[in-house]
């Protein structure tokens, strides 16, 4: 049922991203030929303005792509469970967690295909043989910084995996955050948005103040000299701890924020 | 006959408003049962209660044994009083979507009411009027080879033929094994299809009967009985 | 088509009539198989437990009988179709002369009046 709830969704948002990452590439494209126009010897105001238009468009794109990432996300949720949609959705032979994972999965995946369509697009528009070769020599010299640090190769892959698992987490956290907010909502009888954009703020504050709380120690000189000596004495045990808490702290968001959602979907579902 | 359907001291309260209260009732399998009420007297809670859209404030909903989730959502086939598909489908898309979801479906059938309503597999639900949607749901709800069918307002928006044809594809559909629920106020045009009734007011259950019981100890029609105990 | 019925009384009954009249006037033949509860419930537009009850019924007054696997069939009891052809129609002679005292007409009067409605129904 998952995998048919996946597949229903992904071609639910397809036919609005697809597009859009259509016309990102095109316009890439595009604009590396007006760019190249406006870099010819001979060019003249005149032959530089569509590579000034084209490229303030497609900004505007990329700014739309990103900004509807966010709309779509939350809409998913909101109008297909809780509008006129979710009569349908939540009377199929489906568990609320189910369909928690698929909107979850489909919109974490649509956020990092913004991106990377993003990147591929900037290559498109960008990309050439100087372009490869000073890309190249930046990530060389990188590499060379990193090795004198600390030469194992694995601790560097290491550090590399925890933070594209702390990316990861981080996006899920927020993602569960919107929809616990949403699912808040829908309790109020009346004022079901305004009520979620109300728990959401509230959420936020109660986070805030967590955070708040637990970094009051570094306020003492005591603490905070003790973390700066085992920063300098072991820094790369640092990263790897400071990378283990934000983990943790990912993880245990994003399972407070999961069940929370699945209790309020299955033992508080107020559809009208 | 074994109940298919349970409901005991079934209250539910939105805010300080209280939509329904102290509900008891109970269907068998093989009826056709009639929920008539006026406006706001909890038709479409209580359906949705059943259906599992809405939580009991308190009381307890038993379909064929099982409390509102995902084993009577397998059996349960609800058409709600609105609008529930999105617009972006074609009907033949809708078609597979049931389908996948309910083992139950049978999609043939479908597709031969949607022949027989003239409506075109391709057209999609965007460009069809409110009340060609309607049928869309319909065909949908009824394709089922469900236990329970709920069905709030089926023929509210719909003109007379078309309603001839909603009562005809509830009988035709009949099945010794499977109970219908359809929550109307045009009593007049259901009565012939209902085996009983259940009388709705102010969030209680005001009446419960058998239609042809009230025609002969009353000599009226439910329809009049109606006017009579909700008489404004 | 759906049959015509009055809304006050009760519908099993109603469907009752109907079939009976549709036995005696030959609309269904003697030994001839009824169609199915399903598919009569349709042509009436009723519910098919009323209709199940009214065949119930009809089976009980000897009209029908059914044939464990396949299905109703009309009485090939001639004899009994042809006897409650005739208690409805004495009962609606019964019923006539009823409506006949009603407006003040005696039994000769009506005799009387039945045949010069005759009479002129032959000019």
């Amino acid at each position: 049922m998952l995998g048919k709830l996946l597949r229903y969704e992904i071609k639910s948002t397809a036919r609005l991203f697809l597009p859009l990452y259509a016309a990102l590439a095109v316009l890439g494209l595009l604009n590396r030929l007006f760019l190249s126009i406006s870099r010819l010897p001979a060019a003249s105001f005149v032959l530089s303005l569509p590579a000034a238009t084209g490229t303030a468009i497609y900004a505007l794109t990329v700014m739309a792509a990103f900004v509807m990432t966010f709309v779509v996300m939350i809409q998913r949720f909101y109008k297909s469970l809780l509008g006129d949609e979710g009569y349908l959705m939540f009377t199929l032979p489906v568990s609320p967690a189910q369909h928690l994972v698929a909107k979850l999965t489909v919109s974490c995946l649509w956020i990092f295909a913004s991106m990377a369509v993003t990147a591929v697009s900037l290559l498109i528009m960008l990309a050439n043989g100087q372009f490869f070769n000073s890309l190249s020599a930046g990530l060389a010299s990188a590499l060379q910084h990193l090795m004198q640090f600390d030469p194992n190769a694995v601790t560097w892959a290491a550090l590399g995996a925890e933070f594209v698992a702390l990316a990861i987490l981080g996006t899920l956290s927020s993602i569960l955050m919107i929809y616990f907010s949403i699912s808040l909502g829908q309790l109020s009888n009346r004022y079901k948005l305004l009520t979620a954009v109300g728990a959401y703020l509230g959420v936020n504050a109660v986070l805030q103040a967590l955070s708040t709380l637990l970094t009051l120690p570094m306020a003492f000189p005591a603490v905070a000299d003790a973390i700066e000596s085992f920063f300098s004495a072991y820094p790369i045990a640092s990263l790897h701890v400071a990378a283990g808490a934000g983990l943790l702290g990912a993880l245990l968001l994003c399972a407070a924020f999961f069940l929370g959602t699945n209790y309020l979907l299955s033992k508080k579902l107020n559809l009208e | 006959m074994s109940m298919l359907l349970q409901c005991s001291g079934l209250s539910k309260r939105f805010g300080s408003k209280e939509a329904l209260s102290g509900i008891n009732f109970s269907v068998e399998s093989g009826r056709i049962v009639g929920l008539l009420g006026p406006n706001g007297s909890g038709k479409t809670t209580l359906i949705k209660l059943i259906s599992g859209l809405l939580v009991p404030t308190t009381g307890s909903i038993l379909v064929d044994g099982h409390a509102p989730g995902m084993d009577t959502k397998k059996i349960v086939s609800y058409l709600p009083e609105r609008t529930y598909l999105n617009d972006w489908m074609r009907a033949r898309d809708i078609i597979g979507f049931f389908q996948d979801f309910y083992a139950d479906f049978d999609a043939a059938k479908a597709r031969d009411m949607l022949a027989r309503l003239q409506i075109d597999p391709a057209d999609r639900l965007k460009s069809m009027s409110k009340g060609t949607k309607e049928k869309v749901q319909l065909i949908l709800v009824m394709s089922r080879n469900a236990r329970l069918y709920l069905l709030d307002e089926p023929i509210g928006g719909v003109d007379p033929a078309a309603r001839d044809y909603i009562l005809n594809t509830i009988i035709t559909n009949y099945s010794p094994d499977a109970s219908v629920i359809l929550s109307t106020h045009l009593i007049a045009d259901v009565e012939k299809v209902l085996d009983d009734i259940v009388f709705l007011s102010n969030g209680q259950v005001a009446m419960t009967a058998a239609v042809d019981d009230i025609r002969e100890n009353q000599g009226k029609s439910v329809d009049a009985l109606f006017r009579e105990v909700f008489q404004c | 088509m759906a049959w015509v019925l009055n809304p006050d009384r009760p519908i099993y009954l109603q469907l009752v009539e109907h079939i009976r009249l549709q036995i005696v006037s030959g609309h269904y033949p003697p030994g001839s198989r009824l169609p199915s509860v399903r598919d009569l419930a349709g042509e009436a537009a009723v519910n098919p437990n009323t209709m199940q009850k009214a065949l119930g019924e009809l089976e009980r007054l000897e009209l029908l009988y059914t044939q464990r696997t396949s299905g109703r069939y009309i009485t090939e009891d001639v004899q009994r179709i042809a006897q409650v052809k005739q208690d409805l129609a004495y009962q609606q002679i019964h019923d006539f002369f009823v409506q006949m005292e009603r407006l003040g007409y005696g039994k000769d009067d009506c005799f009387r009046l039945m045949e010069a409605v005759i009479e002129g129904g032959k000019q």
